[in-house]
């Protein structure tokens, strides 16, 4: 499954999941956003892995990895993102 | 503060982003001066942000067509059709400028925005990372830090052709291509079009090194690349930016 998501205000999200009994088995967060630093991506696609597919959880689990290991994201924040990936779903 | 200056005109794509890295590393081991670079796209060349999937952005095959080339910055950000513009690079260590990533965008962006004054054009910082004029995008900025250093790259468009640029992208839904098209070329502007004047590189070139000299408040020394980083760069253009892997990188 796949999403675009335009953040109101905000940069371009290309979201691309796979979904296995309602939990996320793999996910890519493309787009034009800036994040620093640049792994910081990888970090929250591997902390979203086996997460429920659901926008509470996704956006706390997105928060928690940002907060834990000081990342800065401009473009989104986990909120955005959680509808992003939510927006999968049609 | 004492910069190196480099002038290294036209390059390809590839390795106008492996010189960029070069020098990162040499910055970085305290090897060169803190430098900024001034550099043009010689054939035209589309990079795209670190967080962007090319094939999802570019019609690669249009591109082969028209000889345009295509590059992965280590910058994030959007797609950047690459033509008639002067594009900058400043590295330095990263307590140059505020830690904060904002304002250190703004506190370089001075340098664009001093250097387009001397071309009788008034502008302004658009965050995060955009400088705009009459309310038009006239400059585009990334950053990154890496290896204890900044590097922030931006482009200063002299002529824009928005019709070439957007039949290079790809488009989510090409029924709004001629919408799109309408909305950037009222967003999106450039010197010559603002001045109505017919500016040169090495004029725009000239404006942007005394911009930043100025806004800066800095020593340019002239210079050029040195041995070991023009071996490093021709390495990372042919093993890095020009490899699929990189390139097409997901």
């Amino acid at each position: 499954m796949k999403n675009i998501y335009k953040v109101p205000d905000g940069k371009l999200l290309k979201i691309k999941i796979e979904i296995q009994e309602e939990k996320i088995e793999s996910i890519r967060i493309n787009g034009d956003f800036f994040a620093y630093p640049e792994d910081s991506i990888e970090l929250i696609e591997k902390a979203l892995t086996k997460e429920n597919f659901e926008k509470e959880s996704i956006s706390k689990k997105v928060q928690e990895t940002i907060t834990s290991n000081n990342l800065e994201v401009y473009g989104f924040d986990n909120n955005s993102l959680a509808d992003a990936i939510m927006g999968c779903k049609k | 503060m004492k910069y190196r200056l480099l002038l290294t005109k036209h390059n390809s794509g590839a390795m106008n982003m492996a010189i960029d890295e070069a020098v990162l590393t040499h910055v970085s081991e305290n090897k060169v001066l803190p430098t900024i670079r001034f550099y043009g796209w010689e054939p035209s060349c589309i990079s795209i942000g670190y967080f962007q999937d090319m094939k999802e952005e570019v019609d690669l095959d249009k591109c082969k067509v028209l000889g345009v080339e295509s590059v992965r910055r280590i910058t994030g950000g959007g797609a950047v059709y690459h033509d008639k513009e002067v594009t900058y690079s400043i590295i330095t260590p990263i307590n140059t400028f505020s830690k904060d990533i904002l304002q250190s965008y703004k506190e370089i962006c001075e340098g664009v925005i001093a250097g387009v004054k001397k071309l009788g054009i008034d502008a302004n910082f658009a965050p995060l990372n955009d400088i705009i004029t009459n309310g038009k995008k006239i400059s585009g900025n990334a950053q990154t830090r890496r290896m204890n250093c900044i590097l922030q790259h931006g482009t200063i468009l002299y002529d824009v052709d928005i019709k070439k640029m957007f039949s290079l992208l790809l488009i989510p839904n090409e029924k709004i291509r001629d919408k799109m098209i309408q909305v950037v070329e009222e967003r999106v502007t450039s010197i010559n079009k603002e001045s109505g004047k017919d500016y040169s590189y090495k004029e725009v070139e000239d404006a942007l090194v005394e911009g930043f000299k100025e806004a800066l408040g800095i020593e340019l020394e002239l210079g050029e690349l040195t041995d070991s980083e023009k071996e490093l760069a021709e390495k990372l253009a042919a093993e890095k930016y020009s490899t699929d892997e990189w390139r097409l990188k997901k």
